[in-house]
């Protein structure tokens, strides 16, 4: 287990449960998706609970959360788009806090899997398309057909936007899975560093100082990354959804 | 020091530019007017129009600008790093390029066209790729927004 990079991304199945054939099983993961849940949820029920009118420290972070996701929604999809408030702010506030409970030693990272990424991605998209149709039935397609194209390549162009809409979901959740998965697997390969160079002796363990401080510095990073990430996601998440409120401009 | 030295002169340049911006020769032809009002009741020739002139192109410079910073946003969504932007144009070119291959690959799977589903449909992803990048680097239009009537901005976007 000591130098594998890989290692920390395994699934264990704390509690096996099957049904009907299908695995059902209570993982590590999904143990780590609670753990996030209950801390997200948390921190925000308590800090807010005293509703202080002057906020204490940790109630005005939460309040600067909420003034943050809001003012952003605003922006990217206008007054109509705050009804997905609720939908944007728990996406935002679960990609969040499932980064940076990652960032613990020993600790597994949810985010680091596609299939939690894709899942969520896929979810944004859902909504966008769901209600685009809703709102707008069938003059939702008309996001596909670029006002001003020649009838002549407009074939052409109907199919490579809608190659380019089907793909939003897949870069979505690639970018934040690679991301975490990257950072990690940096991180731990230079910690590996440390503990491999210094059993070569005095000359290693000196030069160990470097990937040292290396792991300090991408540690940082990670902690850059993990808010980064959610917050490009969030904003991406908006972007579409303003497609879905007002497909043609 | 220099530093306030330098603000009060530009904050005089402000206050004065007006006046100064125009031609020096029509300042010297107009009397040193009292007010501003008065400039404007008293001899309304050539400085006037050449202001009314400059107040036009601001405005219309105006009416330009919302664009630019809506676009400069949608760019600056990758983050603040150079390093945060490289993966995200390539990660949506990838994305376009996967979603092409798989599209057509499922459908050759389906209608049994062997390779041409891939190849035409890996074509189309191509270029799906290439629009998706310069549409989150902000050198194309956003979905649907190409070419919009300028009616529209106020829906939101």
């Amino acid at each position: 287990m000591a130098n594998d990079p890989i290692h920390q991304f395994q699934i264990a199945k704390w509690i096996p449960i099957e049904i009907g054939g299908l695995d059902f099983s209570f993982t590590n993961s999904s143990a780590f998706m609670v753990a996030t849940v209950v801390a997200a949820g948390a921190f925000l029920y308590l800090t807010t609970s005293s509703r202080g009118l002057v906020p204490s420290r940790l109630q005005s972070v939460s309040e600067m959360s909420y003034e943050f996701i809001a003012s952003m929604l605003r922006d990217a999809a206008g007054n109509h788009g705050m009804r997905f408030f609720p939908f944007i702010f728990t996406l935002f506030m679960f990609v969040l806090v499932a980064n940076l409970l990652g960032l613990f030693p020993y600790f597994f990272t949810v985010t680091s899997h596609i299939i939690v990424t894709f899942a969520l991605a896929l979810l944004v998209i859902g909504t966008v398309v769901v209600y685009g149709f809703y709102k707008h039935g069938l003059g939702f397609l008309k996001l596909f057909v670029p006002s001003g194209v020649p009838v002549v390549i407009a074939p052409l162009v109907v199919a490579i936007e809608v190659v380019s809409f089907l793909s939003r979901p897949i870069s979505l959740s690639v970018r934040l899975f690679a991301n975490m998965l990257a950072g990690h697997i940096a991180l731990k390969v230079f910690a590996g560093f440390v503990t491999s160079m210094t059993a070569l002796g005095i000359a290693g363990a000196a030069g160990a100082v470097l990937p040292l401080a290396l792991t300090v510095a991408i540690t940082a990073l990670e902690l850059l990354m993990a808010f980064l990430q959610a917050y490009v996601f969030v904003v991406l998440s908006c972007m579409y959804i303003n497609d879905a409120i007002h497909p043609s401009h | 020091m220099e530093n306030l030295l330098a603000f009060t002169v530009v904050g005089r340049l402000d206050c004065r530019c007006p006046a100064h911006y125009v031609a020096r020769d029509f300042e010297a032809g107009i009397r040193r007017p009292k007010t501003g009002v008065e400039a404007l009741m008293g001899n309304r020739e050539e400085p006037d129009g050449l202001e009314k002139r400059r107040r036009d192109l601001e405005a219309a410079l105006a009416a330009r600008r919302p664009k630019e910073p809506s676009n400069a946003g949608g760019a600056k969504t990758g983050g603040v790093s150079g390093y945060g932007n490289a993966l995200r144009l390539s990660s949506e070119f990838i994305a376009g390029i996967l979603v092409g291959a798989g599209l057509g690959w499922f459908i050759d799977e389906m209608a049994g066209t062997s390779p041409w589903g891939l190849i035409i449909f890996l074509l189309l992803g191509f270029g799906a790729g290439v629009l998706n990048v310069l549409r989150s680097a902000g050198l194309v239009a956003e979905f649907g927004a190409k070419l919009s009537k300028g009616g529209d901005d106020p829906q939101g976007k």
